[in-house]
């Protein structure tokens, strides 16, 4: 009764209100031109359209967005191949010596042509410490610095050999000569960006929407889209509604696995499958609950993981045992862990973990009882939900706690387990030496985190990056999954996909394989936005 | 009378702007302060979806920003420059000038607040006189209880509601956004998409107004002057507009401020709702990667409004009861 | 009964009671009245007798938390059922009234003019009229229309105030007058200029009920006077013979109670309402009880000149 009565008076005020107003969704309306224009959703607003800053969504991996193009670039199946490079690099036999060669043909946005002094100039505002950029950091501290040998030619010189150095130089490359001399920091550039892409930066409206044209005199050919509409919706519903209305064409955020349901069977739409993160709890040694390999292992036999592809993939999903991939090099596919909870009671019990009155095990008075940090999500809380339940039933009593990133970061750096979304599918030694390395294994919490202390881990991750040649690479990998079962601190338990709902009259939609995290723009599902085009209005 | 008048609101006016900057100060130190002992890092928007950075980029990017001072010298520091009209530069922005940038953001906020302030106002007034005039009625019913769903349901839910039926089902009005995403050359917003987010933005307070109006007509329908203007054989309607409705209004502006700011924090949650281009959002933002001069900025540009809003509702006060009027004088 | 042709006011057994959070209050009871035209009527009693409740239950001002019975009628019709837009009708063209506390019946956010101006319409007074009538109306009770135009209702005196009300009542042409106290706050010429103005509408053709402590200005009103006593008539006879040969003991009591007659307080409290004793309301106080006083209400006696509501009467 009452809700009528709201429904009534709502109505009554916007029809006073809006008078007579036309389909929303009919965006020809007054002279609006429609052409090859694409909407394209995303979550949050970016706070820095500078590739120096790292990707516009905050990834780790020195990205670029279309407005940019960098060196090198990953193709559909994440091989490198030559961006603004007119080849690959050229590395010198110690692998402390990286030569580049720009292709000729480039040019800014503003007409002027890409130099290496370009290149020099952006690899060096990131090695530059009062920018701040994470960037320095998390990707080029093996970078010491990069010099234009001239016009077409830069030499970057490292600290030591880095084979993922390569798959690093994807950063966008800037215009030194609109930046030069400027504090990078407050540079008007940084929302107002110039660059070398695909498409041309033309209007970022704030809180809503960056508008980008085709870049007519783009070195990569002809841009199919006209002009692409990247606009921040942040709430999932929200964009499912707008998608449903037409007001988007495409939802790059990704969708849950029960949301994009309802686009599976809409013909005027395609779902876009990719590999998402892996689920991944971690043990770490600090913690007097997990000081032993054996109950780390434990732990791990008593979880179900094809339960858990079942309950929170709902079945489209992958078990994985170790840190890459399943169908990364560095996987060996031979290593699994078997769910066996007896077996894992059977370890505990020897550990001297004994049932209590209640069911919950306990040793010399003490309950084993931890806390489970995890981000806060509706699939999050699924999957801790997921771990406290098979845990329990093995008589670990499991409290799951969301909180925010930093808190995580702090909690998880005091010992604390965790359930994250991890994974590479690039070179593993962008990040195993950080993740494992018993170097790094100190109170920072950056860098191994879960304390990993082992020699023969050491080794691996060492042999792993030392070496140039693939085959021997592959078997330190290899090894290195299989210390990491043994070692128990990091179970790595499945991969999840990443949806996605892009109409169905957008063509050119090419997903790269593997894409773990979502990262916006140059990789997973807009990585070759350049080649997509609209077919009808 | 009318110069003595004049006189007593113009030293109002003009004690309430000059306490305006000592206010302002007090809210950015106490900005600072809360941010101080809160538990957001701002190094944590830096370290999203990594492994998180050593000590060492840490510092440097503290070092980069002037966030490795202590935080009253970062305060003092902020002062110095807001003397110079420069009120710092956001992280969160890429880096540019707070000012600039929140006026460019700020035209959409201001739009829906203002529109949902009217709307409360109009439709408040409109729907609180006609449950007083047909008290105990089925209108009176509907509009009560209209209110204390509208009170009862939360900003999002009323939102959640309004595109549901509006949107999804009727196809009326956009989904979200403020104006056409295909569109070039767009204005500040599109009525059409404006028209969503304002009313589920005044549902916030139309119901506490509808229901103030009717409450205080009523209480205002048994004072003597009312039973003695219907004495007079005064028609029914302006007895209610005329006698009754100037009284009944009068506590509203003292109370007007309050909910100018309920209003101006409910914004958060109907902007993210609606996806509404605004202030709402980056506040919360600004909050947690700890963008102090951003954060900063907002926090005082929601005082100023709060603040000149009570002043202008304060001097409608005293405009319209000559009782206070004399002696403010 | 009275004799001076057909009543313009006949007030029917008359019962007014409001219902309240502590029970029901029986603030009129079983009244009868009837006023002529051109007669004036008085109508006193102690604070709290009902005098005011009477005033409104005849414009129909009474509050919603009340329950009515008896009948009212204004020139043969009744005033207790009528539509409420036929009301406001009779108030605007046949009624005039002066609320007992002037402070607080002048709106306190409209000036003076704009307040006596929109009465002056509502009372038929054409536009254009306006301009010589309300400082005429003014000048009638003494009120300098020119001075107080201007000013807020809390600027005038409590004496100005009630000037302002009693100009009011004089704007149209009513045929029933119902003044509430109207000399409150006034100096001596004034009390007498007023009662000469009542005198006045009367001798127009009104029908005129002043309510009063005032036993001067109901000396010269003359007329008749009605004592309530706890929400009931005790007496109702010319005013002349009631102040000097009074029927009822408690005329009597009350006239001693006045400052002109010595001041003599009545003993006792007033009666209570709520849960009001079988009986006389007075039998309580008075100093000729009799065992009947306190079961049964006594009927009206019929005098010579009027009625009184005693068994010590009979
Ligand atoms: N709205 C009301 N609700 C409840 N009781 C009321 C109401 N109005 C009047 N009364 C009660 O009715 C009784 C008569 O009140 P009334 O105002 O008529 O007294 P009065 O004779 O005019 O007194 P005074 O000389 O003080 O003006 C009082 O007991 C009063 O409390
Ligand atoms: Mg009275």
């Amino acid at each position: 009764m009452r809700l009528r009565w709201i429904v009534a008076l709502t109505a009554a005020l916007s029809l006073g209100l809006a008078g007579c107003s036309s389909q929303p969704n009919s965006s020809a309306a007054s002279g609006d031109q429609v052409d090859r224009t694409i909407v394209i959703g995303v979550g949050g607003e970016p706070s820095n359209l500078n590739p120096v800053f790292g990707d516009i969504y905050g990834s780790v991996y020195g990205d670029h967005w279309p407005v940019f193009s960098s060196l090198l670039d990953y193709g559909q199946d994440l091989e490198l191949q030559p961006d603004l490079a007119a080849e690959l690099p050229e590395v010198s036999t110690d692998g402390t010596e990286v030569t580049v060669k720009v292709r000729d043909d480039a040019r800014w946005h503003d007409g002027e042509p890409v130099t290496a002094a370009d290149v020099a100039f952006t690899y060096n505002a990131i090695l530059d410490p009062s920018v701040a950029t994470p960037v320095r950091d998390l990707l080029f501290r093996s970078l010491r610095k990069v010099d234009a040998l001239d016009a077409e030619t830069a030499r970057f010189t490292l600290h030591e050999p880095d084979q993922a150095f390569l798959a690093k130089l994807t950063t966008g490359i800037v215009p030194e000569h609109v930046l030069a001399g400027q504090d990078l920091n407050k540079a008007a550039f940084n929302l107002a960006p110039v660059g070398s892409g695909p498409f041309v930066f033309d209007e970022l409206r704030p809180g809503e929407r960056i508008v980008l044209t085709a870049n007519p005199d783009y070195y990569g050919g002809e841009v199919g889209l006209e002009r692409v509409v990247v606009t921040f919706v942040e709430d999932e519903s929200a964009r499912v509604r707008q998608l449903e209305t037409g007001a988007l064409d495409v939802d790059a955020e990704g969708l849950g696995p029960q949301t994009i349901r309802r686009f599976e069977d809409n013909p005027d739409y395609r779902v876009v499958r990719i590999p998402g993160d892996l689920l991944t709890l971690t043990l770490p040694t600090t913690n007097a609950f997990f000081k032993q390999a054996e109950v780390r292992r434990a732990i791990g036999k008593a979880i179900d993981r094809q339960q858990l592809v079942d309950g929170l993939a709902a079945g489209a999903g992958r078990v994985v045992s170790g840190p890459f991939y399943p169908d990364h090099w560095a996987t060996d596919p031979s290593v699994s862990v078997a769910y066996d909870p007896d077996a894992a009671r059977a370890e505990l019990a020897a550990h001297g973990w004994k049932p209590g009155p209640d069911g919950v095990l306990v040793r010399d008075g003490e309950r084993f009882r931890f806390d489970l940090i995890y981000g806060h999500g509706y699939a999050e809380d699924a999957a801790a939900l997921a771990i406290r339940d098979a845990l329990g039933n093995i008589g670990i009593e499991v409290k799951p706690k969301a909180l925010d990133y930093a808190e995580q970061q702090k909690q998880v750096a005091a010992g604390a387990a965790s359930l994250q979304g991890l994974g590479n599918a690039y070179d593993p030694a962008i990040d195993v030496f950080d993740t494992y390395h018993s170097s790094l294994s100190d109170d920072d919490p950056s860098g191994n985190v879960a304390r990993v202390e082992s020699r023969r881990i050491d080794a691996a991750i060492e042999r792993g990056e030392r070496s140039n040649d693939l085959a021997e690479r592959t078997a330190a990998y290899h090894e290195l999954h299989r210390l990491l079962v043994e070692h128990g601190s990091w179970q790595y338990l499945m991969q999840g996909d990443n949806y996605y709902a892009v109409r169905a009259d957008v063509s050119g939609v090419e997903p790269q394989v593997r894409e773990g995290h979502v990262h916006g723009f140059s990789r997973g599902l807009l990585w070759n936005l350049a080649d997509w085009s609209v077919s009808g209005p | 009378m009318t110069r003595h008048r004049n006189h007593g609101l113009g030293r109002l006016v003009a004690r309430r702007l000059l306490v305006l900057p000592v206010v302002l100060v007090a809210v950015a130190a106490m900005t600072y302060l809360l941010v101080a002992v809160s538990p957001f890092d701002p190094m944590s928007a830096y370290e999203a979806g990594s492994a998180g950075l050593s000590a060492q980029a840490k510092d440097e990017i503290r070092a980069a920003w002037g966030m490795d001072a202590p935080t009253y010298l970062q305060f003092l520091h902020w002062l110095g420059n807001v003397l110079q009209g420069d009120l710092g530069h956001s992280r969160l922005l890429g880096g540019q000038p707070v000012l600039p940038q929140l006026g460019a953001r700020l035209a959409p906020t201001a739009i829906l607040v203002g529109t949902a302030l009217a709307l409360t106002l109009v439709g408040g007034l409109l729907a609180g006189v006609a449950a007083a005039a047909f008290r105990d009625s089925w209108v009176d019913r509907a509009i009560r209880g209209l209110s204390y769903v509208s009170v009862a349901a939360p900003s999002f839910w009323t939102g959640l509601l309004l595109l549901w039926v509006f949107s999804s089902w009727l196809g009326w009005f956009p989904a979200g956004g403020s104006a056409n995403l295909r569109a070039r050359d767009v204005g500040l917003v599109d009525p059409r998409y404006l028209v969503l987010p304002a009313i589920a933005l005044a549902a916030t307070q139309f119901a506490w107004f509808a229901m103030f109006v009717r409450n205080q007509l009523l209480e205002v329908m048994r004072e003597d002057y009312v039973v003695f203007a219907q004495a007079q054989g005064i028609g029914r309607w302006p007895v209610l507009l005329r006698h009754a409705l100037p009284n009944a209004l009068l506590p509203f502006l003292t109370l007007a401020g309050v909910h100018l700011a309920e209003i101006v924090g409910g914004t958060i949650l109907v902007e993210t709702v609606f996806s509404w281009p605004g202030l709402g959002q980056l506040a919360v933002e600004a909050a947690r990667a700890v963008d102090l001069p951003l954060l900063v900025g907002i926090t005082l540009l929601g005082s100023v409004t709060v603040v000149l809003g009570n002043l202008l509702a304060d001097v409608c006060y005293r405009v319209a009861d000559p009782r206070i009027r004399e002696s403010t004088a | 009964m009275t004799g001076e042709g057909t009543p313009v006011l006949e007030v029917r057994g008359l019962g007014v009671s409001f219902r309240t959070r502590r029970g029901t209050v029986a603030a009129l009871r079983d009244i009868d009245l009837q006023v002529a035209p051109g007669q004036v009527q008085v109508v006193v009693g102690e604070s709290g007798s009902g005098k005011s409740v009477l005033a409104h239950s005849l414009l129909g001002l009474l509050p919603r938390n009340v329950e009515v019975s008896g009948s009212v009628r204004l020139e043969g019709e009744d005033l207790l059922g009528v539509a409420p837009e036929r009301m406001r009708q009779l108030r605007a063209q046949h009624l005039a009234y002066v609320p007992q506390s002037p402070a607080t019946s002048l709106n306190p956010v409209r000036r003076t003019a704009s307040l006596m101006a929109e009465a002056a319409r509502v009372k038929g007074v054409r536009r254009a009229d306006l301009g010589e009538r309300l400082p005429a109306v003014g000048a009638a009770v003494g009120l300098d229309y020119g001075s107080v135009a201007r000013r807020y209702p809390h600027q005038l005196s409590g004496g100005m105030q009630q000037r302002v009300v009693n100009a009011l009542a004089l704007l149209g042409k009513p045929d029933l007058v119902v003044a509430d106290e109207p000399t409150t706050g006034l100096d001596r010429d004034r009390v007498t200029a007023t009662g000469n103005e009542l005198l006045r509408l009367a001798d127009e053709g009104a029908s005129v009920l002043v309510i009063t402590h005032d036993l001067d200005l109901a000396a010269a009103l003359g007329g008749r006077t009605a004592v309530l006593y706890g929400g009931r008539l005790v007496e109702e006879r010319p005013t002349a013979a009631l102040f000097t040969r009074p029927a009822h003991p408690y005329t009597a009591a009350l006239l001693a109670a006045m400052p002109a007659r010595g001041l003599h307080p009545i003993p006792g409290q007033p009666p209570e309402l709520t849960d009001p004793p079988p009986g006389c309301p007075f039998a309580p106080r008075c100093e000729r009880v009799r065992p009947e006083c306190g079961e049964q209400v006594p009927a009206a006696t019929t005098l010579p000149d009027g009625r009184v509501w005693c068994h010590a009467a009979r």
